[in-house]
C-alpha cells in the first residue's frame, strides 16, 4: 500500500513546467504532508496521481504497480487511488449513504457489511439518510473520507481537507484523522498549507519552495 | 489510427457524425465560387440583390435595437425597482417568445386592413383618409422587435441577477444617481450579453420567412426560396447562400470582438444580492405602462383578436387535419427535441475536458447552425440528400423518395438549426459544476458512460430541460424548414396557420393558431421556472 514516484514533469503551458523532475516515496501507513505557496502544484500533483491529467514524463507506481510511465497510463478508474478534494464534492443529489456506496463494488452482503465498518469507522450512523447540503463542513469531511475509502484504495490523497473548517473544529478533526488514518495502514498524501498540519499529523513533509513555481527535486 | 477508433466512446462517435455533416453540409456551397456566373444570377447581382442586402441589413439591425432597447430596460426595472406588479411582470414578460412573428403578421395585416378590429377603433376617433398597413419595414421591427426582445430580457435580467448588491451600493455612495448607474455602471457590464443577444435577435431575423414572405419584402430568406423553388434557378441561391453566410460571419466576428472583455471577477467570495429600491410614483407608472404596452402588442392583442374571432370560426377550420397537424407537430418537436438533447450533451461531455483553442473553435462551429438562415439550411440538405435520394429511388425501383418520405431531411435540418439553444444551455450547466464531481466519480472507480449518467446529467438535468423546452417552443413555431423539406402531405400546426393565411382565410386558423400559442405559452413559463430553479445562464447565445 505505498506510493513512488520518480522523476514526475508536468507543464499546462509548453516551455513552462510547473511540476519538474519530482521524486517522492511514501510507505503503507506513512502520511507524507506536502506543503507550498498557492500555485504551486500541490492540487496538481494529486490530478496526477489520480490519473485526472497526464504527465509530460515519469513514473508513478501504487501499491508496487506502475500506474503511469511512458507506456503505461491507467484511467483514473484503475489505479486504486481514494482522493478526498478540496471542497469534498459530494454529490449533492444523492444521499450521504448514497455518497458512500456509489463506488462500491462487489455483493449486496459485502456492500451493506463495507458501509456499515464505514459508518462506524468515521462515527457517521446518525447523517446516512442526510442529503451533503444538511451536513456541518465537519460532516462533510467524514461522508467525504468515508466515501474515498469505499473503493478500498491503496493510496489516499487529501487535499486541503480542513481548508474550509473554522479553527476550533480543524483541532478536534486533526486528532480524528489522525487516529481514522492509523487503522487503515494505507499510504497517505496530505496536501496543505497550514504548517499546524504537518507538525500535528505527518510522518514526513515535503515543501514546495518559497517562491519558486515549480516542484524541484527531493 | 484503427485502434484510436476502436477506443471511441458513444458520445465521441455521435460528435463526429455530427460535426463532419455539418462541415460537409456548409462546405458544399464553396466550389460554387469558382464556377463563372450565369447569366441569371447576373441579372440577380444587377436588380435584387442591393436591395436585398440594404432591407436584411435594415430590418435585422432595426429589430436588434428595439429588442435590445425593450429587453435590457425591462430586465433592469425589474431586477433593481420595486413597482407595482412587478412580480407578476417578471414572468409576464417572457411570454412574447411563444408568439411566432408570422401569427402576428397575419393578425396585425387583417386588423389593420379596412374595417379590421384596430382600423375601426381608430376610425372610432379620427378620420383615416387612407387604410392603415403594418406590412411595412417599420411593422416588421415592431412585430419583431416586441416579440424577440424576450432573448435580451432573459440574458440581461439573468446577468443582473448574478450582480453583487455592493456594487450597486458603492456607485450610489460615491454620489452617481440612478441613470449614471445605469449608462456608466451595469450597460459597460452588460455589453457581452446584451450583444450576444441582440445578434441572436438579428439572426433570427434574417432567418424568418413567415412574417417577411407575407409582407412581401425583399430580403435574404423570401430571396433564397424565391430563386430557388419559383425560379428554379438553384446556382444563384448557391451563390446568394454564400453571401449570406459572408454576411453572418462578419457578423459573428463583430461580435466576438466586441464582446471581448476582461474576467471580471470579484474581491468577495460572499456575494449578497441587489436589493430592489423603490421609484418615484411617476417613474412607476411609466415602467407599468411601458411593459403593459410592450406584452400587449407582442401577446394580448393577437391572443385577444384570436378569442374575437373564436366565435365565427366555421367547420372548416375543424377538419380532419387540425388533429393530424396537432398530432405530427407534438411528435416531431419531442422527437427532434430529445435528439437534440442528445448530441448536445453528448458534444458537451466530448468536448468539455481539456479546454483548449481548438475544443472552443468546434464549439462555435457546432452552433453556427443557430446563425445561419433557414433557407440555406435547407438548401444544403437538399444538395447534399436529394441526388442520394434520386440514387435510392432509381436503384431500388421505389415508388417514393425514401429519405424524404421518412423525414431524414427535416430532422437533419431542425437538428442542425436548433442545436445551439440547447447545446448553450447544457454547456451553461456543465460549467457551473465544473469537473469536480466527475473526477471524483472517476476516483471512485466509475466509467466515462457512468458517471455521464449518474453524476452529469442528474446535476445538469435543470439546464437541459430548460433548452429542451426552449427547443420545442421554436420548433413548434418553425415554419421554414418544415414548409420546403416535409414529405407530401405531412402538415403541422405552424404549417396549417401559414396555408390559411395563405388563402386569405387567417380567421379560420384561430384554433390553431390559440392552440399552439397555448401549448408554447406553457413551455416557456416552465422554461423560465427551470431556467431560475438551475441558476441557468439564460442567455442563450
Amino acid at each position: 500500500m505505498s506510493l513512488s514516484i520518480k522523476h514526475l514533469s508536468f507543464r499546462f503551458i509548453p516551455q513552462t513546467p510547473l511540476i519538474e523532475d519530482f521524486s517522492l516515496s511514501i510507505k503503507a501507513g506513512e502520511i507524507t504532508a506536502l506543503v507550498g505557496l498557492s500555485g504551486s502544484g500541490k492540487t496538481t500533483l494529486i490530478q496526477l496521481i489520480a490519473g485526472l491529467i497526464k504527465p509530460a514524463s515519469g513514473t508513478i507506481e501504487v501499491d508496487g504497480t506502475i500506474v503511469f510511465n511512458d507506456t503505461i497510463n491507467l484511467s483514473p478508474q484503475q489505479r486504486k487511488v481514494g482522493v478526498v478534494f478540496q471542497d469534498y464534492a459530494l454529490f449533492p443529489h444523492f444521499t450521504v449513504e448514497q455518497n458512500i456506496t456509489f463506488g462500491m463494488s462487489g455483493s449486496k452482503q459485502d456492500k451493506k457489511n463495507h458501509l456499515a465498518s464505514l459508518i462506524q469507522l468515521l462515527d457517521i450512523a446518525d447523517l446516512v439518510r442526510r442529503y451533503p447540503y444538511q451536513l456541518s463542513g465537519g460532516q462533510m469531511q467524514r461522508v467525504a473520507i468515508a466515501r474515498s475509502l469505499a473503493v478500498k484504495p491503496k493510496v489516499l490523497l487529501l487535499d486541503e481537507p480542513f481548508s474550509n473548517l473554522d479553527s476550533t473544529l480543524i483541532r478536534r478533526l486533526r486528532t480524528d484523522l489522525k487516529k481514522i488514518l492509523a487503522t487503515l495502514n494505507i499510504a497517505v498524501l496530505l496536501v496543505t498549507h497550514d504548517p499546524v498540519d504537518t507538525s500535528d499529523m505527518a510522518n514526513q513533509t515535503i515543501n514546495l519552495g518559497q517562491l519558486s513555481s515549480s516542484i524541484k527535486r527531493q | 489510427m484503427i485502434k484510436r477508433l476502436q477506443s471511441l466512446d458513444l458520445f465521441q462517435i455521435l460528435s463526429i457524425l455530427f460535426l463532419s455533416l455539418l462541415g460537409v453540409l456548409l462546405l458544399q456551397f464553396f466550389p460554387a465560387l469558382f464556377t463563372p456566373s450565369s447569366s441569371a444570377w447576373m441579372t440577380v447581382q444587377n436588380y435584387l440583390l442591393t436591395p436585398m442586402i440594404i432591407n436584411s441589413i435594415i430590418l435585422a439591425g432595426g429589430s436588434g435595437l428595439l429588442a435590445g432597447v425593450i429587453g435590457v430596460g425591462a430586465a433592469y426595472m425589474v431586477t433593481l425597482y420595486d413597482f407595482p406588479f412587478r412580480k407578476i411582470l417578471t414572468w409576464l414578460l417572457v411570454l412574447p417568445l411563444a408568439m411566432p412573428s408570422y401569427v402576428l403578421a397575419y393578425v396585425y395585416t387583417s386588423m389593420t386592413s379596412f374595417q379590421g378590429t384596430l382600423d375601426q377603433f381608430i376610425r372610432f376617433f379620427i378620420p383615416l383618409s387612407q387604410p392603415l398597413s403594418i406590412a411595412n419595414m417599420g411593422g416588421a421591427i415592431v412585430l419583431f422587435g416586441t416579440t424577440l426582445y424576450p432573448y435580451v430580457y432573459l440574458a440581461s435580467r439573468s446577468f443582473l441577477l448574478r450582480q453583487p448588491a455592493s456594487l450597486l451600493d458603492s456607485a450610489r455612495l460615491l454620489g452617481k444617481g440612478e441613470p449614471a448607474i445605469f449608462w456608466h455602471v451595469f450597460l459597460p457590464l452588460l455589453k457581452p450579453a446584451l450583444i450576444g443577444s441582440v445578434v441572436l435577435v438579428m439572426m433570427e431575423v434574417l432567418n424568418d420567412y413567415g412574417l417577411t414572405s407575407y409582407f412581401g419584402m425583399n430580403v435574404f430568406a423570401t430571396g433564397i426560396f424565391r430563386l430557388w423553388f419559383n425560379g428554379n434557378d438553384v446556382e444563384s441561391a448557391i451563390r446568394l447562400s454564400l453571401i449570406i453566410l459572408f454576411v453572418v460571419l462578419i457578423i459573428l466576428w463583430i461580435e466576438s470582438g466586441l464582446r471581448k472583455h476582461k474576467p471580471y471577477g470579484y474581491a468577495t467570495t460572499r456575494i449578497k444580492a441587489i436589493q430592489r429600491i423603490q421609484l418615484p410614483n411617476w417613474v412607476k407608472a411609466i415602467t407599468v405602462i411601458f411593459m403593459l404596452v410592450v406584452l400587449s402588442i407582442g401577446f394580448f392583442i393577437p391572443l385577444l383578436q384570436f378569442m374575437l374571432w373564436f366565435p365565427f370560426v366555421t367547420t372548416v377550420a375543424w377538419d380532419a387535419f387540425f388533429s393530424l397537424a396537432l398530432w405530427n407537430t407534438v411528435a416531431l418537436s419531442t422527437g427532434i427535441a430529445l435528439l437534440i438533447a442528445l448530441i448536445a450533451f453528448a458534444l458537451n461531455q466530448t468536448l468539455r475536458q481539456p479546454k483548449s483553442f481548438f475544443r472552443q473553435g468546434l464549439k462555435r462551429f457546432a452552433t453556427l447552425g443557430y446563425s445561419v438562415p433557414g433557407s440555406i439550411i435547407a438548401l444544403a440538405v437538399v444538395m447534399l440528400f436529394a441526388p442520394i435520394d434520386r440514387w435510392l429511388f432509381v436503384q431500388f425501383d421505389l415508388n417514393f423518395l425514401v429519405l424524404t418520405s421518412f423525414f431524414v431531411l427535416l430532422v437533419i435540418a431542425l437538428v442542425i438549426r436548433y442545436f445551439a439553444v440547447s447545446f448553450n444551455f447544457t454547456e451553461s450547466g456543465f460549467q457551473k459544476i465544473g469537473m469536480k464531481f466527475t473526477q471524483a466519480s472517476y476516483t471512485l472507480g466509475k466509467s466515462k458512460m457512468a458517471t455521464a449518467f449518474l453524476i452529469d446529467l442528474p446535476m445538469i438535468q435543470q439546464g437541459l430541460i430548460a433548452g429542451t423546452l426552449i427547443v420545442m417552443v421554436d420548433l413548434f413555431k418553425e415554419l421554414p424548414l418544415t414548409l420546403f423539406l416535409r414529405p407530401l402531405g405531412f402538415d403541422t400546426l405552424a404549417t396549417r396557420i401559414f396555408q390559411f393565411a395563405s388563402d386569405e382565410q387567417v380567421l379560420q386558423s384561430t384554433p390553431l393558431a390559440l392552440l399552439l400559442i397555448g401549448i408554447t405559452s406553457v413551455f416557456v413559463l416552465f422554461a423560465n421556472r427551470f431556467m431560475i430553479k438551475g441558476k441557468i445562464d439564460e442567455s442563450i447565445h
